[in-house]
């Protein structure tokens, strides 16, 4: 939702939920670049979870997504503290859709490396399943690595938030399988529908 | 992988428009919308996100109210 006044997002919210709606969700930019500008120009861009957060504290039910977070855009610790904070806070309410992301010029401004966005995917998937589920969290990775420290606070949902792997490529789609709690295509025809029916490239 | 395709959840994130040759879309018209999210119903897809593709305030609380009142009302019955 690219809606500018952030109230009008969380009446939508609201409202979605008095309609019965299961889940909301909120997209992942940092930059108004690309498409983003294309649609919005100058127009804001709220941060995802912190949008979330705002949610959760005017509704009850609805289930509370993204759709999906750009993983190379965040450190995967921070990112594991912030979902899991949210996750407690809306008493285990967060989906959290994650995708590897395609713009160039954006994943570089975060500092991360655009050849290796798929594997810093994955590994950032796998650091936040560690931080979110072993008592003593311990992570020896190529862009992470932590030992002897605890992490709080935990997710409220067991073993961790549900993470749905966004996109459409092959990787996306294998990713979605070895790594995902399930798979979020966007704008998928349904004849595309399944893992055999045609891809774009990516990471 | 160990894991059967087909039973991986699916949940699918489509825009409020006309289709377009670079992207599916779930059309603009109740009737449309029905149609394509039954055929992702069929397909297994269990979540249909929608997109009211605008970032006007008055288009996308048209938006959701067309879904929860045309669109979930026909789904459901």
């Amino acid at each position: 939702m690219l809606v500018d006044d952030p109230q009008t997002l969380v009446d939508l919210a609201c409202r979605a939920e008095e309609a019965g709606i299961d889940s909301v969700w909120v997209h992942d930019h940092v930059f108004n670049v690309a498409h983003v500008f294309d649609r919005i120009g100058g127009k804001p861009y709220y941060e995802p979870l912190t949008l979330l957060t705002y949610v959760a504290a005017r509704t009850r039910r609805v289930r509370l997504g993204t759709s999906v977070l750009v993983l190379p855009y965040h450190n995967p610790v921070r990112l594991a503290k912030a979902a899991a904070t949210l996750d407690v806070l809306s008493g285990g309410r967060l989906i959290m859709g994650a995708g590897v992301g395609l713009i160039e010029k954006e994943i570089r401004a975060m500092g991360s490396p655009y050849a290796e966005r798929g594997p810093f995917t994955d590994e950032a998937i796998a650091v936040m399943r560690a931080l979110w589920s072993q008592d003593e969290p311990k992570f020896d990775g190529k862009y992470s690595r932590f030992e002897g420290m605890k992490f709080s606070p935990t997710p409220l949902q067991k073993p961790t938030i549900p993470i749905v792997v966004g996109g459409v490529s092959r990787p996306a789609i294998r990713r979605a399988a070895r790594l995902g709690d399930g798979w979020q295509p966007l704008g998928m025809a349904p004849d595309r529908r399944t893992p055999g029916g045609g891809t774009r490239g990516g990471s | 992988m160990g894991r059967e395709a087909a039973k991986i959840p699916v949940s699918i994130a489509m825009s409020l428009a006309a289709a377009r040759a670079w992207r599916h879309a779930l059309g603009t018209k109740p009737t449309e919308i029905i149609k394509n999210a039954r055929t992702y119903a069929g397909l297994g897809v269990e979540t249909l996100i929608i997109s009211a593709n605008t970032s006007e305030s008055q288009e996308a609380r048209a938006a959701l109210e067309m879904i929860t009142c045309d669109v979930v009302l026909a789904l459901a019955s």
